[in-house]
């Protein structure tokens, strides 16, 4: 991918890191370009993808080619956006699974513009599902057969539907432990020990009234005495051997264990195995009956399904992780400590997993003893939005600090953003407050850029508008912002917000400015905390649909001199 | 001896707290807790009792929203105030979360309950208000908490909290509820299927030591108001824009939004049904009517069961009921 802008260079970073690829086609001359993790997921050596579409298609699995090109197909007609999951084959003959997303956009006509989108690979994910229907083709086989025991039936979808839930992988490791000792197991010990990390191990006993009770757990470092030896024990000596040790360590399996007859315990281990790696062990302990065939086979079965179950735990983490990453450098963060401001932010992303979106808010030091708030609203919600609204965030805040005036810089932003047409538009309020002036009063100038105009609450609960005007950002190269002035007393807050908030809806009805000056006006000279709150509140009791669009409020109120 | 709470004590904190006389209100804790009584106690005693008066007196409109949001401003800071002064603990009992009903602001219960848990040793990670479900449960994944605490202020909010009920046993967590939403019984809350209720801020952290560990995934709710209440759920943008179409928009002369009122039964309705409790609804009609008066009502409640579909027979007599 070619490098237009500065600030693509961060982008660049995460989208690297994450193991993205990136690709565009110009349907004018029908070439696609694919930067080089593209070529990569697709086996290719670095500049030998030849750009045809023909190449692209030859390279998608037999099985999968049809609907994948009737896919493009369609949304090449109309435009829009498209997600796409199909196999390819490598060069070496490989077969992996590759997702994408991507936009095409199109003329009035049905012309199609320019198309853009990105690639990663999820081979992981979809063998995991993959082995997971297996494993339930298998289990469900398993219910038939053993459909005669009613116990061993119970215990398995007790054991299933208890492994089902939790994506954690400590509680999987305990969940397992509590589930067998709730089951046949007298005592049950989980080891997993795939890194240090998350090495952890759970032991569980149960009581005279068959349930599970006292769970020991904790990282494999610290339960390495009993515990430990527990995990490893291969005969009833052992088991009956570390009852003293245990005695001081987890008292409930001490007393378990206590005058245990060594010669009637009965230890079955089973490899907890996920693709083909070994991650950790179950040791189910019987202290008097031995484990008679069906039970061990309906071990093997939890067993298999825990050890999936620890591996879509484990999947999760990792993603999760890498979202934590991509999160803290495209959100905004905390707010500042501004002495004599106050700040309050009331931030809702649509999409309801993930905290992201297009909408964004700032405030940073402008020089002087003055600040800068400012609030956009990048086209477009969720995680494709959320990049290009962290690194416009960071282009304003450059643009602010170098050109030390909020107009000039939205100039600056909108240039910018002209000059790469794969930039969504934006609409921004940007706000400059000026240093506390002796009577404790401080001066603000607000640009807007095609937003919503900025609010202010007086102490009295008077609430005002200030009607800045100025285009959206992106749009025409001739954009011209008129500032708007006034002057925030103590006691008097300055509330900026994204159309989020004023076209949240209630069947046909919008909530609007109106209602937001109702809901604002109450809580007049109150902190920003509450003053946010209240907008909430007042939306939520307003309406009980979901948010449709990415919701952002951001106050500043200026305190009492003390 | 411990000095006791009585009723004037409550009213003397709500008139200073009302007045937003921060210094004020903290005197009266400050006396009680000098005086040896347990924070716990100071939270049921004084502030959710005064916190329930605030209550009482707006809906009365004895108090302005003003008023109302000075006193829990000031209540939230001595809450805040308290925790500081508290002993540190050191937790040793394992993680919670605690939150809020989706829908639901009011948070000087969750943070009452956060501070008396923390004290019990707990591991308190507080959700705000305004977090979606969907959020919650990746909170829930990623740091694997005993329980998940529910606070609900507003009968009508129940749905609110049944969804996170339904997140958290989905994700094999318990769920534990609480505050005046659910009355002073476990029926709504077992109608729910939440597991496990707090009658008040001091048997929080029995309810939590009871029920900490494992649970779900969910369950259905089987009572007959619970396919009703998933119909009309179903339908509720219907029912919204046909009660658009017929009812007055703006406010009469006293400031009362006729549809407003008319959308906040309908959701109390859901509640009603989902708890299988048909007084959620007759409370917040009997609201209403000394809002804007019995003949009013009368017309709105028709308007609501017009909007009714056939397939919620239940949900029908509710509102006919309530009439």
């Amino acid at each position: 991918m070619t490098s237009d802008t500065a600030w693509d260079a961060p982008l660049a970073s995460v989208v690297e890191e994450a193991g993205i690829g990136v690709w565009r086609w110009d349907p004018a001359t029908n070439t696609v370009e694919w930067d080089q993790r593209t070529e990569q997921l697709y086996g290719l050596e670095p500049g030998t993808f030849d750009g045809t579409m023909e190449a692209y298609l030859g390279m998608i699995h037999p099985d999968d080619v049809d609907d994948a090109l009737e896919l493009i197909q369609s949304v090449a007609a109309t435009g829009g956006l498209y997600s796409i999951r199909h196999r390819i084959v490598w060069p070496d003959g490989a077969v992996r699974w590759i997702e994408g997303q991507g936009r095409i956009d199109v003329e009035p006509d049905g012309t199609p513009v320019r198309g853009l989108g990105i690639v990663y690979d999820v081979t992981e994910r979809a063998t995991l599902e993959h082995e997971r229907d297996e494993l339930r083709l298998r289990e469900a086989a398993a219910v038939r057969a053993s459909v005669e025991s009613r116990d061993a039936l119970d215990f398995l979808i007790r054991a299933a539907d208890a492994l089902a839930g939790s994506l954690n992988t400590s509680r999987v490791i305990e969940r397992l432990a509590q589930v067998l000792t709730s089951g046949p197991a007298d005592i049950a010990v989980v080891d997993v020990r795939l890194d240090e990390p998350i090495g952890w191990i759970a032991t569980c006993t149960r009581n005279a009234a068959n349930h599970a009770q006292a769970i020991h757990s904790g990282p494999a470092s610290l339960m390495a005495g009993a515990a430990a030896r527990l995990a490893v024990a291969d005969t009833g000596a052992d088991v009956a051997d570390t009852a003293d040790l245990l005695a001081v360590d987890a008292p409930e399996l001490g007393k378990a264990l206590a005058g245990v007859d060594a010669a009637a315990v009965d230890i079955v281990h089973e490899p907890l195995v996920s693709r083909g790696t070994t991650i950790g062990s179950l040791v189910a302990v019987r202290l008097v009956a031995p484990w008679s065939t069906e039970e061990r086979s309906l071990l093997r079965a939890v067993a298999r399904r825990a050890a999936v179950a620890l591996n879509h735990a484990l999947l999760y983490r990792d993603q999760s992780a890498v979202a934590a990453v991509f999160q803290r450098s495209m959100s905004p963060g905390d707010l500042p400590e501004i002495p004599g401001l106050d700040l309050g932010v009331l931030y809702r992303p649509a999409t309801e997993l993930v905290r992201l979106g297009g909408d964004l808010y700032d405030v940073f030091p402008s020089g002087r003893g003055s600040w800068t708030m400012a609030v956009g609203d990048v086209c477009g919600k969720g995680v494709h939005a959320a990049g290009h609204a962290g690194l416009t965030r960071a282009a304003l805040r450059a643009a602010v600090q170098a050109t030390s005036r909020a107009d000039e810089a939205l100039e600056v932003l909108n240039r910018t953003l002209l000059a790469d047409s794969s930039r969504p538009m934006l609409t921004a309020v940007v706000a400059s407050l000026g240093g506390c002036d002796s009577d404790g009063s401080r001066r603000v100038e607000v640009y807007c850029a095609g937003h919503p105009s900025p609010l202010v609450v007086r102490r009295d609960g008077l609430v005002e508008a200030l009607e800045a005007r100025g285009t959206m950002l992106g749009y025409a190269d001739d954009a011209g912002f008129e500032g708007v002035a006034t002057t925030l007393q103590p006691g008097d807050a300055l509330v900026l917000f994204s159309d989020g908030v004023i076209d949240c809806r209630r069947g046909k009805d919008f909530f609007g400015v109106e209602r937001l000056s109702e809901a604002l006006s109450p809580v007049a000279g109150s902190s920003a905390e509450v003053m946010t709150s209240a907008v909430g509140a007042a939306m939520d009791a307003w309406t009980a649909e979901a948010p449709r669009d990415d919701i952002v409020l951001l106050a500043a109120r200026v305190v009492d001199a003390a | 001896m411990p000095p006791d709470i009585g009723p004037e004590l409550v009213v003397e904190y709500a008139d200073r707290a009302g007045a937003a006389d921060e210094a004020a209100a903290w005197a009266i804790v400050d006396d009680l807790l000098a005086g040896g009584l347990s924070t716990t106690l100071v939270f049921r005693d004084l502030l959710s009792a005064a916190q329930a008066l605030v209550g009482q007196r707006w809906q009365r409109r004895d108090w302005t929203v003003q008023q109302e949001h000075a006193a829990t401003a000031v209540t939230s800071r001595i809450i805040d105030r308290i925790a500081a002064q508290g002993p540190a603990t050191v937790p040793h009992r394992g993680k919670v979360l605690v939150t809020v009903a989706e829908g639901e602001w009011h948070r000087v219960a969750a943070a009452m309950v956060s501070h008396a848990l923390r004290l019990d040793g707990w591991e308190v990670e507080p959700v705000p208000p305004g977090t979606r479900p969907g959020q919650v449960a990746s909170a829930i994944h990623e740091s694997g908490p005993l329980a998940v605490l529910v606070s609900c202020a507003l009968p009508a909010l129940l749905p609110g909290a049944r969804r996170l009920v339904v997140t958290a046993q989905d994700a094999g967590t318990p769920c534990l509820v609480g505050g005046r939403a659910f009355g002073s019984s476990d029926r709504r809350a077992r109608r729910i299927g939440a597991d496990g209720w707090a009658s008040d801020i001091v048997t929080a952290a029995e309810v939590v030591a009871a029920h900490a560990g494992f649970a779900g995934p969910s369950e259905r709710l089987e009572h007959a108001s619970a396919s009703d209440y998933s119909v009309v759920r179903g339908e509720l943008g219907r029912l919204t824009a046909a009660l658009q179409e017929v009812l007055p928009q703006g406010r009469d002369e006293s400031g009362n939004g006729v549809l407003e009122l008319a959308l906040w039964l309908a959701r109390s309705l859901l509640a009603a049904l989902l708890c299988d409790d048909r007084s959620i609804l007759d409370e917040d009609v009997g609201w209403v009517a000394s809002r804007i008066g019995p003949a009013a009502v009368t017309e709105l409640l028709a308007a609501l069961h017009d909007g009714l579909p056939e397939r919620a027979p239940i949900a029908r007599e509710f509102v006919a009921g309530a009439a």
